[in-house]
């Protein structure tokens, strides 16, 4: 290489290296800076459906404001608990607000912001929440908020109940067993419909069947303190829940519960190829969608399998666990980050979202979320919103929701995904009761 | 005759040593042009690798707001007595066993057609490559939807043949292999692409002189071409076993949970779940490494084997 070669490749390389320096630098110093404390703050939430109500509200509340005080991060639902996690474990006080599910708050309940002063400050009442239960707590201090609700809701067609005789719907194991049975036609490879559906494509799907099934026979999952397996798991009242769920599955009146998905259920429904199953009560307005489904004005919904529906119905109780029959939260919460840099712009939005009656409206309006303000759950307006409206309002009013919040509960949904899987494959139900509070335990042992 | 040293008189030590600082000069540009590379790639990759090295052996837990605790080799340990990890292992191997095999194989046969003067070869390159040119995840949910039991098209093709459905999506010992389906679709347009090369930078005259010698079809494939092809074949072999080791977007679009009875749960899926699940940083770190030295040990006796063949045969020649 000659000299005059050398010095150019010399002053190449050197101006190369001195631009990418100066972009990894300019990169680090852009990536780790943290917010200006008098900018707009930074909420983090899914991008949809479960982040309708708060994008909504945002829109709302800087449309009040008259400028952009609060920007969006929208990521799908998957991402965001990675995102929380490491933008708070990054500690750079990234969001000044996020909002999550159930699972998501017991993971980042550690980087919230405790809200008892401001709660006191502006004398807030959580009790108008749809249960301040739900408001969740760390050392006696709320630290989220609910602002949109969610349970379970039993769905079922009223047109084929009239065309078989059926007077009402099931309200026990055994008897929505056997209204399956009747109501499943077609051979085995084209049920049109089936008379059942049970979601077990995912662990969270396992864990939220169950759930849905086992709280209004007054069977819990978890202690109060969330460490154990609640002893309930192996009472008659479980094991009649496993039971009936094994038997409807054998008779070959569901799909193959394992390749059957939360999307797939809503199809067949529109399709008119679901005669009953459970559903999350934010979604009937999905399965009476107008211009896709076949089944508009057919469906009828009550609150499912239990203790509460048997004596609605003045039918002999079915076996009814320790528990006081309740039904299953999936609420929505807003926190605000400890380390946000105006905590308190923060919280007039959480208050704004949670207790502000026209955003709880605008929920009811714009998105096909259940608004967390009870006044407004009560109301007219959610009434002709949500066809399941009266089933939900008397789930909450009369009988109370239950959440659960354990920080790694995928793991636990694993160990009863493996459970339900057994089950559905033909493990005698009361092998199955033992088995998830034997599963269920050993994997608490080991977060512990 | 004999041979004639020449000994050419050092007349000028200034010179020499020019000529001596020059020679080093020379020596050291190989390592300077790639001082960059290196550079970037020791800060992108060395770095959150060593990181990662080092967190694996803390207790460190993102729900968890306690310090760091250095904890030795105990995330290694949960890793081996994992049965969730021992099965992992064995589905990936299973994974590699039977998609390379046949990578290999169609690569070939699909190479070999490319490589003729077939009307419209253009048109068959472009679909034949077309797999590697789709997102690996949205091919997984693609093969998902076709094999789904009660709407997918593959499964009520064969049912309409007289075959009912095996449990393509729900049977768990019969997973992987609906996996494989997917990863050979996906992944053997990188071997066609390959060998290719190969049966294109092959001299016409070694097929000549094997059809003067009288060799068929068969001889001439079997010891002309793929004897040609031995090294290109090494590579791809090595290519393909790398990436099923560390498959992971296909799968999880066909099997985001891993699949009934965790049937699908390959290491790729193991390692996404060992964080998503327990947002635990120390033990995830762990199955990270763990699944970095699987994928070494998989393909480094590959790579020695390959350039000791490649040494032995240039020392023949």
């Amino acid at each position: 290489m000659n000299e005059l070669t050398r010095r150019r490749f010399l002053s190449m390389t050197g101006g190369a290296g001195l631009a990418l320096a100066a972009a990894t630098g300019g990169v680090a110093v852009t990536g780790c800076g943290r917010g200006d404390a008098g900018g707009p703050l930074r909420l983090l939430t899914e991008s949809s459906p479960g982040g309708e109500p708060a994008q909504a509200a945002v829109a709302l509340f800087n449309e009040r404001a008259g400028s952009a005080v609060i920007q969006v991060d929208a990521v799908p639902n998957a991402d965001v608990q990675q995102k929380m996690i490491l933008s708070f474990a990054r500690g750079t006080g990234e969001y000044d607000l996020v909002t999550m599910s159930i699972a998501h708050a017991a993971a980042v309940r550690n980087y919230l912001l405790p809200l008892g002063e401001y709660v006191e400050r502006d004398g807030l009442d959580l009790g108008g929440l749809v249960g301040d239960r739900l408001v969740i707590q760390e050392k006696g201090e709320p630290i989220a908020i609910p602002y949109s609700q969610a349970t379970n809701v039993f769905a079922y067609r009223k047109d084929l109940f009239e065309a078989e005789g059926l007077q009402e719907p099931p309200a026990t194991m055994s008897a929505w067993r056997e209204v399956a049975r009747r109501l499943t036609k077609g051979p085995a490879e084209e049920r049109r419909p089936f008379g059942a559906s049970f979601r077990g494509d995912s662990s969270t799907w396992s864990y939220l069947m169950l759930k849905y099934l086992f709280y209004p026979h007054g069977v819990r999952i978890l202690t109060d303190d969330l460490r154990e397996p609640d002893p309930s798991l192996q009472s008659d009242a479980a094991i009649e829940v496993l039971e009936g769920v094994r038997a409807i599955v054998l008779d070959g009146s569901t799909p193959t519960p394992t390749a059957w998905s939360y999307t797939d259920n809503i199809v067949a429904w529109q399709q008119g190829r679901m005669a009953t199953s459970n559903f999350y009560s934010a979604r009937p307005a999905a399965i009476e969608e107008p211009g896709t489904s076949q089944v508009i004005g057919q469906v009828g919904y009550t609150l499912g399998q239990g203790v509460p529906t048997a004596a609605q119905q003045g039918v002999p109780a079915p076996p009814a666990g320790p528990h006081r029959p309740a039904y299953a939260a999936g609420p929505y919460f807003v926190g605000v980050s400890a380390a946000s840099r105006n905590p308190d712009q923060a919280w007039e939005f959480a208050k704004f979202l949670t207790t502000d009656r026209s955003v709880q409206e605008t929920i009811v309006d714009r998105t096909s979320q259940t608004p967390g303000l009870l006044s407004v759950l009560e109301g007219e307006r959610f009434r002709r919103k949500n066809p399941a409206a009266d089933v939900i309002v008397g789930a909450v009013r009369d009988h109370g929701m239950i959440p659960e919040l354990i920080p790694q509960m995928p793991v636990v949904y694993d160990a009863i995904h493996a459970q339900m899987q057994e089950l559905y494959s033909g493990a005698p139900a009361r092998a199955v009761a033992a088995g998830l509070h034997d599963a269920i335990g050993q994997t608490l042992d080991g977060l512990q | 005759m004999t041979a004639t040293h020449v000994h050419r008189a050092t007349a000028d030590p200034a010179g020499e040593a020019i000529a001596a600082r020059g020679r080093r000069r020379t020596r050291r540009i190989p390592y300077l042009l790639l001082a960059p590379t290196a550079a970037v790639l020791l800060l992108v990759l060395g770095y959150p690798w060593l990181w990662a090295l080092y967190i694996s052996l803390t207790r460190w837990s993102a729900t968890d707001l306690g310090p760091r605790t250095f904890i030795g080799l105990d995330n290694y340990l949960r890793i081996v007595q994992s049965s969730d990890f021992h099965n992992a292992v064995r589905l990936t191997v299973l994974l590699v066993i039977v998609t390379v095999p046949v990578q290999l194989v169609l690569g070939f046969v699909l190479a070999s057609v490319l490589n003729t003067d077939l009307r419209g070869r253009v048109v068959f390159q472009t679909i034949y490559l077309m797999p590697m040119m789709v997102v690996h995840v949205l091919a997984g949910v693609a093969w998902r939807i076709m094999f789904h039991p009660y709407s997918g098209v593959l499964t009520y093709a064969l049912s309409s043949l007289g075959v009912p459905d095996p449990g393509f999506m729900t049977n768990e010992n019969l997973l992987i292999l609906t996996a494989a389906v997917g990863e050979i679709w996906c992944n053997t347009p990188l071997v066609v692409i390959i060998l290719l090369a190969g049966l294109r930078s092959m001299p016409q005259e070694l097929l000549d002189a094997a059809r003067v010698d009288g060799a068929g079809w068969l001889q001439m494939n079997r010891h002309v071409v793929l004897g040609y092809l031995r090294p290109f074949i090494q590579f791809a072999v090595v290519m393909q076993v790398m990436f099923e080791l560390r498959a992971f977007d296909l799968v999880y679009g066909m099997f985001p949970d891993g699949g009934p009875g965790k049937g699908a749960q390959v290491l790729g899926i193991y390692l996404y779940q060992s964080f998503t699940r327990t947002l635990d940083f120390g033990f995830s770190s762990a199955v990270a490494v763990a699944l970095l030295v699987v994928t070494l040990a998989g393909t480094g006796w590959l790579v020695r084997r390959a350039s000791r063949e490649t040494r032995e045969g240039a020392a023949v020649a």
